[in-house]
């Protein structure tokens, strides 16, 4: 039991402490210079001012915070939920996925700056515009990954469902949708990160909570500490949720070749 | 060495009262290549397969081997020709769950323990009413799998894994075993064993097999008639008749028929 | 860059002075930019021994680059100079004030029937990025409820007001009330400073180091510029086609309205006495004391470093512009 307990700290450990020691290094590389060339405050401050800056001030960064991990959550989820639906929609023929895949191709490639206002007069001024953009940042990637998926399931499992007569449903339920499994946890990694930077770059349009509009004011300030303290913790959470979202796979997907070597994160 | 219990266990259902005698008369199947260049993969194929009939198919590569398998599932329809499954069309016995197919990669689903995997053909396509199941404890302690029924495909080496495959074919009672290479992935030693163990099993089941290898010793070993398919698609296929005692063993293979017979196989292929 | 020279001459060698100006904005008829535009196509910098490369800010780097010594003079709102260096400490100073009353402005949609500031209550209003310092103290001023009133923080887009999506807008005064008409709806503006409000608007700025070192280069480009701003009040059409040469996809009725809100907002009874861009101690008090009495600025510090008149005093001699 004991033993347990010691091998599980062991491997908690070995994920974070080579990451925490080069950040660690790098912090301190930064340190020494900015305190060598005497540079000011407001063109690059010491990590040591952005970490007085947060702690001073470590309420309101946690509620943005809180504020941007929702509307980059709730994004995810939302473009997960319609990426996976269309990867099953264009599963259904390959007519469906030449048609839609230009469209979904189009929602990817505009850029936020056009359709960020139109959101707000669509929708409002609250959660959701922020929401629906970092779906849309979500999305492309989640679909792509989960409709490759679901078509490199083995021809030899569909054809075995196939001689005992199972639908086209069947098929889907019981091969295709889980084989896409560890296809669409690899595009869940991508998409994260994504989503978070979607909510961040949708509050820069409207609203005055959250990451990203700490980071405008603090630029219209030229207050650099506040800046650098919100990319920070931007970071920090960029890193946690895409932890989280391995932690996740390791259990789901534990029978697929990716977990074979346990202590690789990506 | 394994002996084959020759005992009928009457716990195994046999499943000699059903009719399972394949018709296949006058397949034709083409294919065009990529250069637009026409291939008679099948040409004409004819034959009759007896009831629990074990029939080897050999031939060379690219003769039409697995395609033959694949239309008598019903995975592919021919350009002509008819094939009847008991009396039944392919996509009846399709419907009726009444073909079990096995191919050499044993297409495990990975996320599924041995268990949930044999049970695999009894959950899809509940509406055809049949429900001559056969129990999966008892289909793991037939392979030989007893104690593994919790692990997952990826904790098992290959030739449990091609055990497993062998159980869930089973599961739905078959008419029709269709076997492509089944044991061709696997090491020499634990394709031997295999092979006996499929004929005690065919032994204890009895479903009509139809059984394609390269291998002519393994197919002679194993099958009551080999089918040898032609090379090119103008010649015909050979019928074979093997007439080696059951039960079949390791003494078979020293017999002087048994090298008689591989020879006869391997002229055949050349037609 | 040689010695201190005496007003207007070039340089010993003959050579002009080369600096960058760095607008905080895309090309358009601020009238700061205005005076630049002018005083480069009208070769007034020529004359005062400069050789001025023009550029324009695209996403708000322009002071980082004056600090970091890339660019020598950019202009910037009052109150942003105020806040920056409250938030900072960073060394920026105005040299000129062409803004005597402040950009900001509120609107309504005329057919709202929203009259009067106590219409405000029950309506939704939209700022953007914080909430204005000038709008409290204006909804003070006029006794107004804000418990009443939905305040949104909003994107760039005026859209928003013609879509009904809020019924006030915070704008310039100079830009948005003329782009609303534009898409077909007249609009009611309403200015802080009428309701006693300090405000201020636009400033050339420069770095405290800059101006302590090269104070003959600063009084050269406000000469510059001054007069290009002088020539622009007299021939209006004249630099909106100068300022179409810098923004060629603008409309000139826009550059137009913009520059003839700025041009009244850049005078006073003390530039009347004392010449345009002029300043007092008193501007700049009563802007930093209603900021920091309206938690808009970060720390308290003093406010006289944040402007610098003993060089827009300079070129004027009796509310006159000294040439050359």
């Amino acid at each position: 039991m004991l033993v347990n307990w010691i091998k599980r700290i062991k491997e908690a450990l070995d994920l974070i402490v080579p990451p925490t020691v080069v950040l660690l290094s790098l912090f301190v590389i930064w340190e020494f210079s900015v305190r060598l060339t005497g540079v000011a405050d407001y063109i690059l401050p010491a990590p040591s001012k952005i970490m007085i800056e947060i702690i001073a001030n470590i309420s309101d960064y946690a509620f943005n915070t809180l504020v941007t991990i929702g509307e980059a959550i709730g994004g995810f989820i939302l473009g997960v939920i319609v990426a996976i639906v269309g990867a099953i929609v264009m599963y259904q023929s390959r007519f469906l996925e030449r048609g839609l895949l230009p469209v979904a191709i189009l929602i990817k490639v505009t850029p936020v700056i056009a359709i960020a206002p139109l959101f707000v007069i669509w929708f409002g001024f609250g959660l959701f515009p922020k929401i629906l953009i970092a779906a849309i940042i979500t999305f492309f990637p989640v679909l792509v990954n989960c409709l490759a998926g679901m078509r490199a399931t083995s021809s030899d499992i569909t054809d075995l469902l196939k001689t005992l007569n199972a639908s086209k449903f069947e098929i889907m339920i019981k091969a295709s949708i889980p084989n896409s499994y560890p296809y669409l946890f690899a595009s869940f990694k991508i998409a994260i990160p994504l989503a978070v930077i979607g909510a961040v770059v949708a509050e820069w349009f409207t609203g005055d909570k959250g990451l990203g509009s700490m980071i405008i004011r603090a630029h219209n300030n030229l207050d650099m500490p506040q800046l650098f303290g919100a990319v920070f913790i931007l970071a920090f959470v960029g890193v946690l949720l895409t932890s989280l979202v391995w932690y996740i796979e390791k259990n789901v997907l534990f029978w697929h070749d990716s977990q074979k070597n346990q202590n690789k994160i990506l | 060495m394994k002996t084959l219990d020759t005992k009928t266990d009457d716990k195994y259902m046999r499943v000699e009262s059903l009719n399972n005698r394949i018709s296949i008369s006058n397949i034709c199947k083409s294919y065009t290549s990529d250069l637009g260049v026409e291939h008679k993969v099948l040409n004409s194929v004819s034959f009759e397969i007896g009831q629990s009939e074990f029939v080897s198919i050999v031939g060379p590569s690219g003769c039409g081997k697995t395609t033959l398998l694949k239309i008598i599932a019903g995975l592919i329809s021919p350009d002509s020709g008819q094939v009847t499954i008991g009396g039944d069309s392919p996509s009846k016995s399709r419907s009726s769950k009444s073909i079990g197919y096995v191919f050499q990669d044993p297409a495990l689903i990975p996320w599924r323990t041995v268990y949930e995997n044999i049970q695999l053909p009894t959950e899809v396509n509940r509406q055809t009413g049949n429900t001559n199941y056969r129990n999966t404890k008892e289909l793991i302690s037939l392979v030989g799998l007893s104690g593994f029924a919790e692990h997952y495909p990826h904790q098992l080496s290959g030739g449990m894994r091609q055990r497993v495959s062998l159980a869930r074919a089973l599961s739905i009672n078959p008419k029709l075993l269709l076997m492509d290479e089944p044991f061709g992935a696997l090491d020499e030693i634990t394709r031997e064993a295999m092979r006996y163990e499929l004929l005690d099993l065919w032994n204890k089941t009895k479903p009509t097999i139809m059984f394609v290898t390269h291998n002519s010793a393994e197919a002679i070993l194993l099958s009551d008639r080999v089918i040898v398919m032609p090379e090119s698609d103008t010649g015909d296929t050979t019928n074979i008749t093997i007439s080696l005692d059951r039960p079949r063993s390791e003494k078979t293979e020293s017999d002087e028929i048994f090298n008689q017979l591989i020879k006869k196989v391997r002229s055949s292929y050349k037609c | 860059m040689s010695g201190c020279l005496a007003d207007g001459e070039e340089t010993v060698n003959g050579e002009p002075e080369n600096i960058v100006f760095m607008a905080g904005y895309k090309p358009q008829a601020n009238l700061p930019f205005v005076g630049v535009y002018v005083a480069d196509n009208k070769g007034y910098f020529e004359e005062q021994g400069l050789n001025v490369d023009i550029k324009h800010s695209a996403s708000g780097e322009h002071v980082k680059l004056l600090l970091s010594g890339d660019i020598q003079f950019s202009t910037s709102d009052a109150g942003s100079v105020l806040k920056q260096t409250s938030s900072s400490g960073a060394p920026i100073t105005a040299v000129a004030l062409l803004g005597q009353k402040g950009q900001q402005g509120y609107v309504a949609l005329t057919e709202s029937q929203i009259n009067s500031l106590k219409d405000w209550e029950g309506k939704t209003f939209g700022y953007k990025i914080s909430l204005p310092s000038d709008y409290v103290a204006m909804m003070v001023a006029g006794g107004v409820l804000r418990e009443n009133i939905q305040e949104v923080s909003v994107g760039f887009d005026p859209r928003i007001l013609t879509e009904g999506k809020v019924d006030i807008l915070a704008v310039f005064k100079s830009n948005e009330p003329d782009t609303i008409r534009s898409l077909g709806y007249d609009v009611k503006v309403w200015d802080p400073y009428d309701y006693g409000v300090p405000t201020l608007g636009l400033t050339y700025i420069t770095t405290q180091d800059y101006a302590n070192i090269n104070p003959d280069i600063v009084k050269r480009f406000l000469k510059a510029t001054l007069k290009g701003i002088e020539f622009a009040i007299n021939n209006p059409e004249f630099a909106i086609d100068i300022v179409l040469q810098f923004a060629p996809e603008s409309s000139a009725e826009h550059q137009s309205f913009m520059l003839r809100t700025e041009i009244k907002d850049a005078r006073s009874d003390y530039t009347d006495k004392n010449g345009l861009g002029t300043m007092s101690d008193s501007q700049w008090k009563s802007l930093y004391d209603h900021l920091l009495e309206y938690n808009a600025l970060e720390n308290e510090f003093d406010y006289k470093e944040s402007f610098r008149s003993e060089f827009i005093d300079g070129i004027y001699e009796s509310g006159n512009l000294v040439w050359p």
